[in-house]
């Protein structure tokens, strides 16, 4: 009896002992274990760029492409983004110089989806950058001709700035591009290309982007980078002059009833062609009605052009800026990154002079690797670029170790 | 905006589940050795929760009154960032008084009130994802059972008491406007890029409800050193009515111009300010629900190692899977009623205690305990982060001069680190662990007359 009171009890010891203590564990982020405190809590502002924009839209497949999303892999860091349903909104391009254009799932141009669900429901959004956003968006959603907003201002932010975002997450670390659009509407406009007017002044951008810094450093940052603006004129959105003289010397019969300008010839030659910058909007249309024997004239001189008096002045707003936000990033203890050098330092014919208007490259690839199906926003591939040089930044400000992405 | 009430009080179900808040410790004595008394509950009165067998035999005069303090601390630590929002609970006193007579050697009759049922789940609403399932839930049962002990024979008896019981209700919770559908629109602002996590409503439930419980007990004393005992309380389900109560939380967020909405600026605030007056779905109004308090069995025995030494052991079940269902009904017909089945589970305790006398003038006591946990994986929420606990008990009773005697106990708990989830929408599933541990003390006094 008392052998098998002994029995039952000590059973029931091991029993307890092995059910009494079983602790549940944390399931973090994949990687979150070797994290460095720098990069607890990243945030990324910016504008189409940072936020993924590819190819005229946006939409979930492009957002988790951005330089920033694939910076915040590698800081292994949770990182929010702020998904949009397919097809997007609006929806990328699919071919751009089909007729009609096509877009993504064959949605109708300007088709706007909704945010998506996601099966955790972001608590915040680490990525807040903004389509469409200027410098003095960042701080300020309601100003209807500063602030620039559009429905993205509110899918993405749900009625924060993303300076209030930012806030809400009290980030460790940060990277800023912002300015593109400062000077990119004004090179881009349909109507006055390269309109200087529309260039925000460099006073004014000085004044918001000081502000957006001082509002950063309110929080607990300890870390980041300041990637300057864009040389808005580089990019194949935009073609010389000259180049479409080259392009009719290449198709002689095909483009006979194109007449082309004096002003496009380059400046040797007694032209600007090599300072006039077309948008392809404007200039391939002219050149698909020439291959179908329409006469059709570009002058150079078109209001839809950017002019050289137009071209320096944005030029010069651009280094304008990025002096300043370069100083800035000394002053504040950040790094900086010209994105600009990345894009210059590409292999010769990365980022093709003439758009691919014909055959299967007119789909995939019209503007090259490096640039989407509008001519203006970077390809994934040019996200990794971005991120990689970030990536080489931080390393080198912050004696940090993040691996680059192969 | 009526997918609200899908949400609204979504976790009550895991509140009643609450083995490890099922209060147990209404006597001090029996707090000492683990609250061990199915076979043999303390002479002080006591056994007129615990085991009314226990009355019989009990001579005299019996006058006892005590009060446990529970402080609990705890707090959930989240995958993601593994931020930790710790429980603000205050110390929630929880009283007891029992008193017998004796009518004859064979019938002793008792009366108690004790509070098997009291709770109080705080939580900081600033920051706590939580706070959409609740920040600060409050139960209170108090039973005033009357009761008799009957000694059938020398090695038999039986009691049986008649509890009332009258229980309150308080739950407090946000509302996140997210989860809320936008007025005139097929999809909800988390659609249009609202936060997860946007408080624009409080939600506040107040109820009250009375029932009658049974509770019956009988001991067997098998030889002079060893008896065993079973108690059962039954399954009661109280009808609760009261008001919920919605307030306006302030999002100051503002829809910029060319939002898809309105298309021009918008205070978020007055878009969803019609909810909460006229027909709207939040307008204050009646409310309606009903829980079962489960039933529960002990059996025990008492084994008298030595003349001054006692070891006892106790196994506990409690019925949690009569919450499968509930239902709270809302008078305002622009609310949608709430039905949720939240699943839980048996939960199984193992008690052991011991008690020695050490002198004439002091006993020792002590104790250990492990149960299991009623909520099933997927409904571990902020309103009771409840699951497996290992408790320790100690404790001592002294003569303090003539028929008064004091006692006093300390039980430390600490349950095993559980996942749970803080979203309403069960479908998240869990994003962090819950931690919890508790202290107890409590203080007692008896008088014989």
């Amino acid at each position: 009896m008392l052998r098998t009171t002994r029995l039952i009890g000590t059973a029931l010891g091991i029993l307890l002992g092995v059910t009494a203590c079983q602790n549940d564990d944390l399931f973090p982020p994949q990687g979150s274990a070797t994290r460095d405190p720098l990069f607890d809590r990243y945030v990324s502002v910016g504008n189409s760029i940072t936020a993924g924009f590819q190819s005229g839209g946006i939409v979930d497949s492009t957002q988790l492409q951005s330089y920033a999303v694939l910076l915040s892999r590698q800081m292994a860091t949770p990182f929010f983004v702020p998904l949009l349903n397919r097809p997007g909104c609006t929806p990328p391009i699919v071919a751009v110089f089909a007729s009609p254009r096509t877009y993504l799932d064959g949605a109708p141009a300007g088709a706007c989806a909704l945010r998506k669900a996601q099966s955790v429901p972001p608590p915040f959004i680490n990525n807040v950058a903004v389509p469409g956003a200027y410098a003095y968006s960042v701080l300020d959603n309601l100003n209807p001709t500063q602030s620039h907003p559009n429905p993205l201002t509110t899918f993405f932010l749900g009625g924060y700035t993303q300076m209030g975002m930012l806030k809400k997450i009290d980030p460790t670390f940060v990277t800023v591009w912002i300015g593109n659009n400062d000077v990119l509407g004004a090179a881009t406009s349909g109507t006055n290309g390269g309109d200087s007017t529309l260039i925000t002044d460099t006073t004014v951008f000085k004044v918001s982007y000081g502000a957006m810094l001082d509002t950063i450093a309110t929080t607990s940052v300890r870390g980041g980078v300041l990637i300057g603006v864009a040389n808005v004129t580089l990019i194949p959105f935009f073609s010389q002059g000259q180049i479409y003289l080259a392009v009719k010397a290449a198709n002689p019969v095909l483009l006979a009833s194109l007449t082309l300008g004096p002003n496009c010839a380059p400046s040797a030659s007694g032209g600007k062609g090599d300072s006039v910058l077309v948008p392809f909007p404007f200039g391939l249309p002219k050149v698909d009605s020439a291959s179908r024997g329409l006469p059709t004239t570009l002058t150079c001189t078109e209001t839809q052009t950017v002019q050289p008096a137009e071209l320096k002045k944005l030029v010069a707003t651009v280094g304008s800026y990025n002096a300043f936000i370069s100083a800035q990033a000394a002053a504040r203890g950040y790094a900086y990154l010209d994105p600009n050098s990345l894009f210059t330092a590409l292999p010769a014919g990365s980022i093709p002079p003439f758009p691919t208007f014909s055959g299967a490259a007119a789909v995939t690839a019209p503007f090259g690797n490096f640039f989407s199906r509008d001519g203006v926003h970077p390809t994934a591939a040019s996200h990794k670029l971005v991120a990689n040089a970030l990536i080489q930044a931080i390393n080198a400000k912050y004696s940090k170790s993040l691996l680059s992405i192969p | 905006m009526r997918r609200f009430a899908v949400l609204l009080f979504a976790g009550v179900p895991s509140l009643l589940a609450a083995q490890g808040f099922g209060i147990y410790e209404h006597n001090t004595c029996a707090m000492g050795r683990a609250g061990v008394t199915a076979a043999g509950p303390c002479a002080d009165g006591s056994a007129v929760f615990f085991n009314p067998a226990g009355l019989a035999g009990l001579a005299g005069v019996h006058l006892s009154g005590g009060v446990t303090l529970i402080g609990a601390a705890g707090g959930f630590t989240d995958d993601f960032f593994a931020r930790r929002t710790d429980l603000d609970n205050p110390v929630i006193p929880v009283p007891n008084g029992f008193l017998t007579y004796a009518v004859s050697p064979k019938v002793t009759l008792g009366i108690g009130l004790y509070a098997p049922y009291g709770l109080e789940s705080r939580w900081p609403t600033a920051g706590f994802e939580g706070r959409f399932l609740g920040y600060d839930t409050k139960l209170q049962s108090i039973y005033v059972q009357p009761t008799v002990g009957y000694q059938v024979k020398d090695w038999l008896k039986i009691g049986l008491g008649v509890a009332y019981v009258h229980s309150t209700i308080e739950l407090h919770q946000r509302v996140d406007l997210s989860t809320q559908g936008v007025p005139g629109q097929p999809f909800t602002f988390a659609a249009l890029g609202i936060a997860t996590g946007t408080d624009f409503a409080d939600a506040a439930l107040n109820a009250s409800g009375n029932g009658v419980a049974f509770n019956f007990g009988a001991i067997v004393k098998v030889n002079d050193r060893l008896s065993i005992g079973a108690h059962f309380l039954t399954r009661k389900t109280i009808g609760y009515s009261g008001d919920a109560a919605f307030t306006q939380v302030n999002t100051g967020l503002i829809l910029s111009p060319g939002n898809p909405v309105t298309g021009t600026t918008t205070p978020i605030d007055l878009l969803v300010a019609s909810n909460f007056s006229g027909s709207g779905p939040l307008t204050n109004g009646a409310a309606t629900t009903s829980i079962t308090m489960p039933d529960q069995v002990s059996i025990g025995l008492s084994y008298k190692a030595q003349d001054n030494w006692t070891v006892m052991a106790d196994y506990q079940m409690v019925d949690w899977t009569v919450f499968s269902t509930l239902k709270i009904d809302f008078a305002n017909a622009g609310t949608p009623d709430v039905t949720l089945t939240p699943q839980n589970k048996d939960t199984h305790g193992f008690r052991f205690g011991t008690e020695y006398q050490y002198n004439s003038q002091v006993t020792l006591r002590a104790g250990y305990i492990y149960h299991t946990g009623a909520s099933p994986a997927n409904f571990v929420t902020p309103l009771l982060p409840e699951g497996a606990r290992n408790e320790f008990t100690a404790g001592a009773g002294f003569k303090l001069g003539g028929n008064l005697h004091g006692d006093v106990a300390y039980q430390y708990i600490k349950q095993n680190d559980r996942r749970g989830r803080v979203y309403p929408d069960a479908s998240v599933g869990n994003t962090g662990v819950f931690a919890f541990h508790a202290h107890l003390f409590g203080f007692g006094l008896a008088y014989t007359f």
